[in-house]
């Protein structure tokens, strides 16, 4: 289909793109220790990109069923579009990456089940009272790219789900803990053990003094600090010349306990062997030891920066993102490199600080300059004790200031959005609570 | 296509089951200053099926037509399995059964507007923002989406009908040395293409505050009381209030629920807020939901009392309350979830004089900048704001950040203004257990309201 496509746009158009991607999922979902539903997928979606007396057209649909029409939006597109200075992929190699496992893909909704009822009854045997909530997810995904260049890409991804999370009585809050691979896992028995551990600490709540103090990020919202660094480094800022690490390159810009890596090779969930312009991908460091090291680049914003595009060019977004929208420069799999600590200790080091679990509202900051304001979900610790879930508290700062100053980074490393990440114990950030 | 859609759901033999089918157009043009990112018109199809099984619930998106059979034999198989294991019995409320057509009647028909003059009207816009002194970077987006429906459930209803929407956005950035500030607005936001135009003096307006931001001093840290624009009092109401009067969502949290049962005092008498599907001119307006339920207006908070809620159908039975029509999906890939159509804090009394003359030290915040909530935690941006000194506005602030609990805050709600306005921007994410879903027809509208203490997360 997607070969019958393309020859047919070879006539009309000057260069061609088109992005094929099928999703087949299942889920399983209880809701307050019962099972809410059952939900299944069998979508696809259809983008096309070409170029015409070097313009810039795009199509997109749900289905190849109706080539003719994608052709006609597209000749559209590109009657009106400007003249972009970049072509579309070529033939390349991609480096062997395979997220992809068969029995993910065969998995028994009935197994699913047996997940969700085993982790209901192990959460209730120790809180007993709680309402919680259980998902088993199994997915797959084809994704195609093929080009007039002669692009030819094709990845297949699996993955397999487990989230267990329960409100926090009386406030609405959740605590939640999950765990995601490529092959189906055994019952994640440890996953349920913290998600109960952490849990407990919720009983009591505190709001903090306001002042500067130590801040512990968690690997669940560790994405607020490597979103707001890759919108400073994306090319998207340099293009616009707002990016305030414009003429940073070389420099040290973050503590040199800081190595932030793209690794999209490493066989876990979120690797790619080509990104979604079939570029091939790179691993590389963006930030070594505090130095910054590279920018995100994708076709467009390569161009215009006279560079050529880093193999950063998804469609994701902040909000948003799919197959119906262009890609813009974003990592693949992000790592921030362990340290010689542990989350553990560094609680225990600390004579008053806080750790987050979560920040409300990071979108409404001006994160694109590093400056961070959210709602604090998180623990209050003092005297190396954690003593209750936070209430009534922000933290504030920027990041090319606050995390100039790491304390320590933990040697375990958990999944969180965007990549896997350790522990980061910052020296001192604003918190605002009383 | 109705009679393609009943005639498949005759093979179901399951206690319910729906099926939804969408054809949508969208039409996009872009702007990042003069490289036009996007221009297109596209399409999207697919089709939602759910089914009910003794108590047990499956819901089942499909891409294609042809995979309608096979899509709703699955479905009703899940939802056999999900009957089996689901304990407390799932029940629908008795609704009407609706046949017929139920479509948008547009003052201007933003459709009937030839591609040419949408693109000339933003570069329009775009071309008078890059003037303004200190702006660097001015993006700026059309966008249109007509999306027509198709409904039948087992119980009889058949219908057909479709939403329309269409928005012109600008996002200004300014820059003064190292400095970078941005601003942004959004006008249109129903199936009214005239509300697109003649809106020059608006955008040169947030453009204008853009590049004065850009000296402005940052807002401080710490816990103040604030005035709070139509704006942003709105996106207080939709965020930190408005979720959790979507019953779906406190479905399963008994122990939230319980602060929340009809009756509770929420705020002061003052308060009054309201679910109004039916203001067509708003973002949210709809005739139907995605369950074949008539869209009506619900009281959700009478003189500070909670008073009502919006449901589902299914929410409805299990809190035997009253339907509310506000079960809506964004497009074909997603199942409805409960929705507010537009939430509005009604109009009080008070001018916006006597709120600035009660304040010794504060702030006037302007211009919603996004919002998140989560239980009864919420925290929300302000695109600028005013200082004010005992009692009188002062100098322009920056990098606000504000956030709060919802409870406390409500009852901290002190003055309330006579100047009620919608925003013209419609917007709201949302998972409800599922994948997120970006609603733009979802309005929201309040007046000027006082808050007497807010915690500030500013930046000095």
């Amino acid at each position: 289909m997607i070969e019958k496509l393309l020859n047919a746009s070879l006539e009309l158009f000057d260069d061609s793109e088109i992005y094929y991607k099928e999703e087949v999922n299942t889920s399983v979902r209880y809701g307050n220790g019962d099972l809410r539903n059952i939900s299944s997928n069998r979508i696809s979606g259809v983008m096309m990109r070409v170029k015409r007396g070097g313009r810039l057209g795009i199509a997109s649909a749900t289905t190849l069923d109706d080539p003719l029409s994608l052709l006609e939006q597209a000749a559209e597109s590109a009657k009106h579009g400007d003249e972009i200075p970049y072509s579309f992929s070529v033939a390349a190699e991609f480096p062997e990456v395979k997220p992809y496992s068969q029995e993910t893909s065969d998995y028994p909704t009935e197994k699913m089940i047996e997940m969700c009822e085993q982790a209901k009854a192990d959460v209730l045997k120790e809180l007993p009272d709680i309402s919680v909530n259980i998902t088993v997810e199994k997915e797959e995904e084809n994704i195609q790219i093929a080009t007039s260049g002669g692009t030819r890409a094709q990845q297949m991804e699996t993955g397999l789900s487990f989230v267990v999370s329960a409100p926090i009585r009386g406030a609405g809050m959740s605590v939640y803990r999950f765990k995601t691979e490529i092959a189906p896992f055994e019952y994640p028995e440890e996953v349920v053990r913290e998600f109960i551990r952490r849990y407990r600490w919720t009983e009591n709540t505190k709001t903090p003094q306001t002042k500067r103090m130590p801040v512990i990020w968690t690997p669940q919202v560790l994405y607020i600090f490597t979103l707001a660094l890759c919108a400073g480094i994306s090319g998207e800022e340099l293009v616009k010349k707002t990016s305030p690490l414009m003429d940073k390159h070389d420099q040290k810009i973050l503590s040199d306990k800081i190595t932030l890596i793209d690794d999209p090779h490493s066989p876990r969930v979120g690797a790619r062997g080509f990104d979604d312009e079939g570029i091939p991908t790179e691993k590389r460091a963006l930030v070594q030891k505090g130095v910054l090291k590279s920018f995100l680049l994708d076709l467009r914003t390569g161009a215009k920066l006279g560079a050529r595009s880093s193999g950063n060019g998804f469609k994701k977004a902040l909000f948003g993102g799919g197959t119906s929208s262009m890609p813009n420069p974003w990592p693949a799999n992000l790592w921030l490199e362990p340290g010689e600590s542990s989350f553990e200790e560094m609680i225990a080091s600390l004579d008053e600080g806080i750790f987050l679990t979560g920040g409300m509202g990071f979108h409404s900051s001006n994160y694109s300059q590093g400056h961070i304001a959210v709602r604090a979900i998180g623990f209050a610790i003092a005297k190396g004790r954690i003593t209750g879930r936070l209430e009534n508290t922000m933290v504030s700062g920027n990041i090319y200031e606050d995390f100039k100053h790491v304390r320590a980074i933990s040697r375990e490393i958990e999944q969180g959005h965007g990549g896997f990440y350790p522990y980061v114990l910052v020296e001192e950030m604003q918190v605002v609570g009383k | 296509m109705l009679e393609k859609l009943e005639a498949a759901l005759g093979s179901s033999k399951v206690d319910y089951t729906d099926v939804r089918y969408e054809d949508n157009r969208s039409v996009n043009i872009s702007y990042e200053n003069r490289e036009l990112r996007r221009l297109s018109a596209t399409t999207s199809r697919g089709g939602h099926v759910r089914c009910y099984t003794k108590g047990g619930k499956a819901i089942h998106s499909f891409s294609r037509l042809e995979d309608l059979e096979k899509g709703i034999k699955q479905c009703a198989a899940d939802s056999q399995i999900a009957g089996s294991h689901r304990k407390r019995k799932l029940s629908l409320a008795p609704t009407e059964v609706l046949r017929g057509q139920f479509m948008v009647s547009p003052k201007k028909d933003p459709r009937d507007w030839p591609l040419e003059e949408k693109h000339e009207l933003l570069k329009h816009y775009r071309n008078l923002l890059m003037d303004v002194p200190k702006v660097v970077v001015v993006n700026g987006s059309y966008s249109e989406w007509y999306s027509h429906r198709w409904f039948v459930s087992s119980e009889g209803t058949a219908i057909e009908y479709d939403l329309l929407i269409s928005n012109i956005g600008f996002q200004i950035t300014a820059k003064d040395g190292n400095v970078v500030q941005w601003t942004s607005l959004s006008v249109g936001g129903s199936d009214d293409y005239g509300k697109l135009l003649g809106r020059e003096e608006d955008f040169l307006e947030r453009g204008r505050i853009a590049a004065e931001l850009t000296t402005a001093d940052q807002l401080p840290a710490g816990n103040f009381p604030v005035i709070l624009d139509s704006d942003e009092a709105a996106v207080f109401i939709h965020e930190a209030f408005g979720h959790l009067s979507e019953a779906d969502g406190l479905q399963d949290n008994p122990a939230f629920l319980a602060k929340l049962q009809i009756g509770a005092k929420l705020g002061s008498e003052i308060l009054n807020v309201t679910d109004d599907g039916t203001i067509l001119t708003a973002p949210g307006g709809h005739l139907v939901d995605d369950e074949g339920v008539r869209t009506r207006r619900t009281e959700l908070i009478k003189n500070g009392v909670l008073a009502g809620r919006m449901h589902s159908r299914e929410t409805a039975a299990e809190f035997g309350e009253p339907l509310s029509g506000n079960m809506r999906a964004v497009g074909p890939r997603f199942t409805p979830i409960v929705r507010m159509s537009n939430i509005f804090i009604e109009s009080g009394t008070s001018t916006f004089e006597e709120m600035v003359s009660s304040i010794d030290h504060g702030y006037y915040l302007v211009g919603a900048k996004g919002g998140q909530t989560s239980g009864d935690q919420f925290t929300f941006g302000a695109q600028y704001g005013y200082e004010i000194k005992n009692g009188k506005l002062g100098e322009l602030v920056r990098d606000a950040n504000m956030s709060g609990e919802l409870f406390e805050t409500l009852q901290n709600i002190s003055i309330i203004g006579d100047d009620l306005r919608f925003s013209e921007r419609g917007g709201c994410g949302k998972g409800g257990g599922g994948p997120m879903q970006l609603n733009a027809k979802s309005g929201k509208g309040a007046p000027h309201i006082k808050i007497n203490k807010v915690t500030l997360g500013g930046a000095r």
